[in-house]
């Protein structure tokens, strides 16, 4: 099948979808509220989230608010996933795949703290018929080597199975950096059966999100985690756009400034910017960068797999902007604080 | 010839026979068993009130079904599971007709036998396991270093060194051999497992922690390499094989233990589960049959040729009433009965359906007018022998008797055509032509082809006139554009306009058109003239003005019909043509390669493309004919094959 006739009805479709995103306006005035139910109020009577909203019926509690922003994410990507077949919808079913993934972070950490799973039922973001694993069974799991046993079959089995036996609490770390590599495995492996022109297309994104993900884990490992280099190199992610594997390896056995060095030179250089707190600044630039990249290919709007991509990502990051206006104000940071914690900028703020 | 007469059976006997007669009657495969609380409830179960009935009389006022028993599940289950572990084909032949034992004592044998065969299936199962892990796990471990001549003792007594053994994916080890000259480790590679690469990795005690770690961000699956192994791999391969021996030892005596078990229980269980299926057969019959305190209540339909033999079998019975109840009543099943030339084609009819029980058999027609049609798309004398050769084949060696039937006798037709078109496998010099040579005639076969679906469309219509009558459906037998109406109409057209093509003045139009609008109108007003004769009021429906626009649009469809339905059998010449033009392609090609064994060999292959390609095109043309343009005049095909109980289904 064709471009033209694969794509051609469900990029209009996403269009239409696009047009109902948040504008600047309605930014400003969420942080201008004062209250979260005021923010919940304005959220229902004027976007396209009214109708998850409508569901809560406690709008005091700011997780239940996130939680149905984030569903809301998923609902548009059912939308997505009904207008294509086998491998491409196979595709879009593994960038799918990532929320299960956190879902079973989830249950990891709970299980970690030694709590009940069946407490976090109603938190997940993803309906039971997207899992690849049986949601019913591990619900009930008692402890890690059980909850593990009853994955059995899936994905997560293999990259989970070395843990089964151990004290998983400090354990839970490599547990989650295992996941995360599975599901760019799996991405990757989906797209290699995309039409040759998509694969590049979605390669070059993906390379770029590894190559950030990459630069910020290698910082935080040498700053945060104190690991060994061998580790750090282990745990990183391959087949980056522009840091290759040579790279990668002088950078994890380097030290911070040498780090900083080689990203000032790169295109990612925003990265590195020392105006403000790097540890703390980092991971929204990362976001920012890819913010931009994806809102240049709509501007582009070619007839390919790269408008829906975009789309699901800048939809993602709309709702982080909203749900970082929400808890801004819970933790009652300025108008002007809570700007700087936008993935977008908005006119008048600083960057 | 014909849809075989059927009567209703109701039969009225002492409860204490029931198994007896059902066994005789699933013996017998004559009856076809319907519910017989329904044939109570609708008082077909009457009888002559005398005082030998009064008592059964009574007894029907306390009438209930067979509760279905749902142990005999459990019974299957049990024999399944014991079968499976024995290893014992059941056969079906040896099975005893009586049933002497109860479910419980069945069901105690059955877990006597069980108990008897668990402890040596588990050893087994156990034993294998075993086995199949040692085969898997160490000897592919060890297999790549049997030269490596370091005992593992050794390795495990080193004072400042520490090793591990385990496995690592294939995207880990690249990452690990990228990154080798920064690792304080040796690593080796022993052998590979169904999940991965075996490596030994070697290193000091002092970077223990950190190898541990580097290890865990690649995912490294530790074996852990039991005690009892302590020597050098090549030792180990031997422990191994030891006890591999020693397993496959032990696993041929638990396996002879159930070969004793099966050859001393496997008739046993044969007959166990012999009569577990009977009873669950005789059971599930039991569920059309009604039951009071002393009798039970049991109807079927049996053709009327089977009645005599049937009530004989119910002599060793006394006091059971058969009452026969002829075939006026409900919808009987129908059962064709043709003769062994005409059998293979109602394969074919009731691949479209079952004629009702009223109905004609379609079966005679479909048979003639399919081989006619077949024989002149598809003329030759060679290719149709092929035919015939393949149709007593699949008949004799693959047991398709229907279907080898079928390609046989399309064969004969296929090679009577040959012999009146003159084609022998193509080649049309052999044989001289006993009728015509389609290729030479074309105008004339196509002529010959419309001629041909006329006659067969009025056959049809014919047929569909005689099951209307049948049905005494006045509306659609005389108004119908399939009825009498619709006959006259075709074939005054058929006179008008052929009589204008051919020149010849067969029905003047003065005569033809009042005749024909007479039909039209006929057709129209068919319900109001129905109720005219069965002199029903009132004359429509509720909704009159939906009746005459339904009415009025359905001629134009009238019109379509007869045109396309004779126009369609021009496809019949067509093929004939096309089935020599075909050839005429191949032959040509023959030619131009110019050799005699070129030649041989593009006939041969045209020869196999045209039977294969051809034959089945030509075989689904003629299908698409039958039900398309014939059936859908004549055929409702909405009956009910009459199908006897049996032990067998």
């Amino acid at each position: 099948m064709g471009n033209e006739r694969r794509f051609s009805a469900i990029n209009t479709k996403i269009r239409v979808m696009r047009s109902r995103f948040l504008n600047d306006e309605d930014y400003i005035a969420l942080m201008e509220k004062d209250k979260l139910v005021d923010q919940v109020q304005y959220l229902r009577d004027n976007t396209v989230y009214g109708e998850m909203l409508s569901h809560i019926d406690n709008v005091d509690d700011v997780q239940k608010v996130e939680l149905q922003l984030e569903r809301f994410l998923i609902v548009q990507f059912e939308k997505i996933l009904k207008y294509f077949s086998d491998d491409y919808e196979k595709f879009y079913r593994s960038l799918m795949f990532r929320y299960e993934t956190e879902d079973l972070k989830l249950y990891l950490r709970a299980l970690a703290r030694g709590e009940d799973l069946t407490k976090y039922e109603k938190v997940s973001f993803i309906k039971n018929e997207y899992y690849s694993f049986s949601y019913e069974k591990i619900r009930y799991a008692k402890s890690l080597e059980e909850f593990i046993d009853r994955l059995k079959g899936t994905k997560f089995y293999d990259v989970l199975y070395p843990y089964r036996h151990e004290n998983y609490q400090k354990l839970l770390f490599y547990m989650e950096m295992n996941l995360d590599r599975l599901y760019f495995t799996a991405l990757s492996e989906s797209a290699q059966k995309l039409s040759k022109s998509d694969r590049e297309i979605f390669n070059v994104f993906l390379g770029e999100n590894i190559d950030l993900l990459n630069i910020e884990w290698i910082y935080r490992g040498i700053k945060f985690y104190n690991l060994v280099p061998e580790e750090l190199i282990n745990y990183t992610l391959p087949n980056g756009n522009i840091v290759d594997y040579k790279e990668l390896k002088k950078l994890c056995y380097g030290s911070i400034e040498d780090l900083k060095n080689y990203v000032g030179k790169t295109k990612y250089k925003e990265l590195v910017n020392e105006e403000k707190d790097l540890d703390l600044f980092m991971e929204i630039r990362i976001q920012r960068h890819l913010f931009n990249t994806f809102k240049n290919t709509f501007k582009k709007g070619k007839l390919d797999v790269s408008i829906s991509i975009a789309y699901l990502h800048l939809l993602e990051f709309e709702i982080k902007d909203i749900i970082s206006i929400v808890e801004a104000k819970k933790y009652g940071l300025s108008y002007y604080d809570t700007k700087g914690y936008l993935v977008r900028t908005i006119k008048g703020s600083d960057e | 010839m014909s849809v075989e007469k059927m009567t209703m059976m109701n039969i009225i006997g002492d409860i204490r026979d029931v198994d007896g007669v059902l066994k005789d009657i699933l013996k017998s495969e004559k009856v076809d068993l319907v519910s017989a609380l329904k044939q109570i409830e609708d008082n077909n179960f009457l009888f002559d009130v005398s005082d030998e009935n009064i008592d059964r009389l009574i007894d029907l006022n306390y009438i209930s079904t067979f509760e279905k028993d749902e142990r005999y599940v459990e019974l299957l289950k049990k024999g399944e599971n014991l079968k499976d572990i024995l290893g014992i084909e059941l056969d079906k032949e040896s099975h005893d007709l009586d049933i002497k034992l109860s479910k419980e004592e069945i069901l105690d044998e059955l877990n006597f036998i069980c108990e008897k065969v668990h402890e040596p299936s588990i050893m087994l199962h156990a034993l294998e396991k075993e086995l199949e892990f040692l085969d898997s796990f160490y000897s592919n471990s060890f297999k790549q270093i049997s030269d490596f001549a370091v005992p593992i003792r050794d390795l495990r007594d080193m004072e400042y060194f520490n090793f591990k053994m385990g496995i690592l994916t294939k995207e880990d080890r690249l990452k690990l051999k990228k990154n080798y000259e920064n690792i304080l480790a040796i690593l080796l590679h022993t052998g590979s497992s169904s999940d991965g690469e075996v490596y030994i990795v070697l290193y000091p005690k002092s970077v223990e922690e950190e190898m541990k770690r580097i290890l865990r961000s690649l995912n490294f699956r530790e074996i852990i390499i039991p005690k009892e192994y302590s020597g050098t791999p090549q030792e180990i391969q031997k422990q191994i094989q030891g006890m591999k021996d020693r397993l496959n030892m032990e696993i041929e005596g638990q396996k002879n233990r159930i070969a004793e078990l099966r050859d001393k229980y496997r008739d046993r269980v044969n007959h166990l589960m012999g009569q577990v299926k009977l009873i669950a057969k005789l059971d599930g019959v039991k569920e059309n049959i009604a039951f009071s305190k002393k009798y039970f209540y049991l109807s079927g339909w049996i053709t009327e040729s089977d009645k005599d033999n049937i009530n004989k079998l119910f002599d060793k019975y006394p006091g059971t009433l058969v009452m026969l109840k002829g075939d006026k009543q409900y919808n009987p099943p129908t059962k064709l009965r043709n003769n062994w030339f005409f059998r293979p084609f109602q394969w074919m009819v009731s691949m479209y359906g079952t004629p009702s029980y009223n109905e004609l058999d379609p079966t005679p027609f479909v048979s003639l007018s399919y081989m006619l049609l077949f024989g002149t798309m598809f003329g030759d004398l060679g290719q149709g022998f092929i035919f015939v050769l393949a149709g007593i084949f699949l008949a004799k060696k693959k047991k398709m008797e229907l279907f080898g039937g079928l390609l046989t006798r399309l064969g004969i037709a296929s090679m009577i055509f040959g012999l009146l078109y003159g084609a022998v496998f193509g080649i049309e010099t052999l044989i001289p032509a006993l009728w015509i040579k389609p290729f030479e005639n074309i105008n004339d076969m196509l002529m010959i082809a419309i001629f041909m679906g006329v006659g067969l469309l009025l056959t049809a219509y014919t047929y569909g006139i005689i099951n209307a009558y049948k049905r005494h459906d006045i509306e659609e037998g005389l108004f119908g554009k399939e009825g009498v109406a619709g006959v006259v109409l075709y074939i005054t057209l058929l006179a008008l306009v052929g009589g204008g093509m051919l020149g010849l003045d067969i029905l003047p139009m003065f005569i033809g058109v009042p005749i024909v609008i007479l039909c039209l109108l006929a057709i129209v007003f068919r319900l109001p003239l129905t109720h005219i004769i069965e002199k029903k009021r009132p004359l429509h429906g509720d909704d009159i003005s939906g009746y005459y626009v339904e009415s009025v649009f359905s001629l134009l469809e009238t019109f379509l019909s007869l045109l396309s339905g004779t126009v369609s059998f021009i496809r019949v010449g067509a093929f004939a043509l096309t089935h020599v033009g075909l050839f005429l392609a191949f032959e040509t090609i023959g030619h131009m390669i110019g050799s005699a064994a070129g030649n041989i060999i593009v006939l041969i292959v045209g020869n196999i493309f045209i039977i294969g390609l051809e034959g089945l095109i030509v075989f689904i043309q003629g299908m698409r004919l039958q039900y398309y343009e014939l059936f859908s005049r004549y055929y409702k095909g909405e009956g009910r094959e009459f199908n006897p109980v049996s032990l067998e289904k």
